[in-house]
């Protein structure tokens, strides 16, 4: 059976448990990135006896999203940044996805993570060692089947796309550093590269194939 | 009393005139061009509303790379930076994703690149051209023209502008 988790049941499958943390008041901030293509039916033009039919590839990338977002919260998103932050030295602490508008020294948040899903949709490979001696952990690779989701939310029908892909992913946990070089925590750098889906607008579906990424170690202070 | 000017300290101010007046009379040193003619420099004091295109504001060459950072932290903030700059939508903004699209820095030059396409505006194909002509891996120039190629395509979004 195919098991949906939010992202941070991926985050707890990758291990961030084994965070060892400074500070308990640190935030990572990572960069949620969308490079896609939109296939679709074109028109069919007939000009005497020929009849051409084309499929129309779209570009969707992470402004686009940001869009549909906002015009599912009724925010204006344009120019803000799309976001996973991740609050290091709490075990068990959720991801958050947020939407990000900075207008001069006044930054809003506004939490979309009920928008979005991924998933494994098998056990990933895994590639790590670790220390029997005193326990620790070197970097490590966890490679899957992995789903990604843009998703209509029930509470907020606005989303005029939504889609849903499926493809190989490579989760890769590296050590965050502090300004004085001590490791504070560990952050996934995610990308599924080449997968596929289908989505759909305004109940028109499409084929969609690209790639999602969730990269960056930002360090900021938990507010 | 009667002042003195002592010669030597004369002679050493018309000197420094001197010199000064032939630097700025003649041709500068090429290590200096980039930093005294930046090509984003102009764009910055005279921003450009809608886009123009990139080679209008981005001639066709190529600044002396700056020295890599040796921090990785370093490298970090400068992606952190390029990622938010790929969100606006300005020229200004533009125009300093692909001065780094020819970075010595390979982690650097990459963020460009992506910023770059999430930033979506044709007017920076002839940038990744002029990037694409330098490189000589193998595997950026494929990145390179595959960016290229996605920016020719038409954004999904205008079909929901067509639809009420």
């Amino acid at each position: 059976m195919k098991m949906h988790l939010k992202l941070s049941s991926l985050v707890l499958l990758t291990g961030l448990s084994l965070i060892s943390s400074q500070g308990a008041q640190t935030n990572l901030v990572q960069n949620l990135a969308f490079k896609l293509t939109a296939w679709s039916q074109g028109k069919t033009t007939t000009n005497g006896s020929t009849v051409t039919v084309k499929a129309n590839s779209q570009s969707i990338v992470t402004k686009d999203v940001l869009t549909w977002l906002g015009v599912a919260t009724t925010n204006n998103f344009a120019t803000s940044q799309l976001l996973v932050i991740n609050r290091l030295g709490v075990p068990g602490s959720i991801s958050r996805m947020v939407v990000r508008t900075k207008i001069g020294n006044i930054t809003n948040n506004v939490d979309v993570s009920a928008f979005f899903g991924i998933i494994a949709n098998a056990p990933t490979v895994n590639s790590y060692s670790y220390s029997l001696a005193n326990n620790t952990i070197n970097p490590v690779n966890y490679y899957g089947y992995f789903g990604v989701y843009l998703l209509e939310n029930p509470s907020c029908l606005l989303l005029p796309v939504f889609f849903g892909l499926n493809g190989f992913g490579v989760d890769s946990v590296i050590n965050v550093l502090s300004t004085k070089k001590v490791i504070v925590g560990q952050a996934e750098q995610f990308s599924v590269t080449n997968a596929v889906g289908i989505g759909h607008m305004n109940g028109q579906p499409f084929i969609i194939t690209g790639n999602v990424s969730i990269t960056g170690n930002t360090l900021e202070t938990h507010p | 009393m009667k002042p003195r000017i002592s010669s030597p300290y004369l002679l050493f101010t018309i000197m420094t005139l001197l010199a000064i007046g032939w630097f700025w009379s003649h041709p500068k040193p090429a290590a200096l061009l980039p930093i005294i003619a930046s090509p984003v420099a102009p764009a910055l004091e005279s921003p450009l509303s809608p886009l123009s295109p990139v080679n209008l504001i981005y001639p066709a060459t190529n600044a002396t790379p700056v020295d890599l950072p040796a921090d990785q932290q370093v490298i970090d903030e400068r992606i952190a930076g390029l990622n938010e700059l790929a969100m606006k939508e300005d020229a200004d903004s533009l125009n300093m994703i692909l001065v780094s699209l020819t970075d010595r820095n390979p982690q650097i030059r990459a963020a460009a690149l992506e910023a770059t396409v999430q930033f979506d505006r044709p007017e920076a194909i002839p940038a990744l051209q002029d990037a694409l002509a330098l490189e000589a891996a193998l595997s950026e120039k494929v990145n390179l023209q595959n960016a290229i190629d996605y920016l020719k395509l038409p954004s999904f979004s205008q079909n929901l502008v067509a639809q009420p």
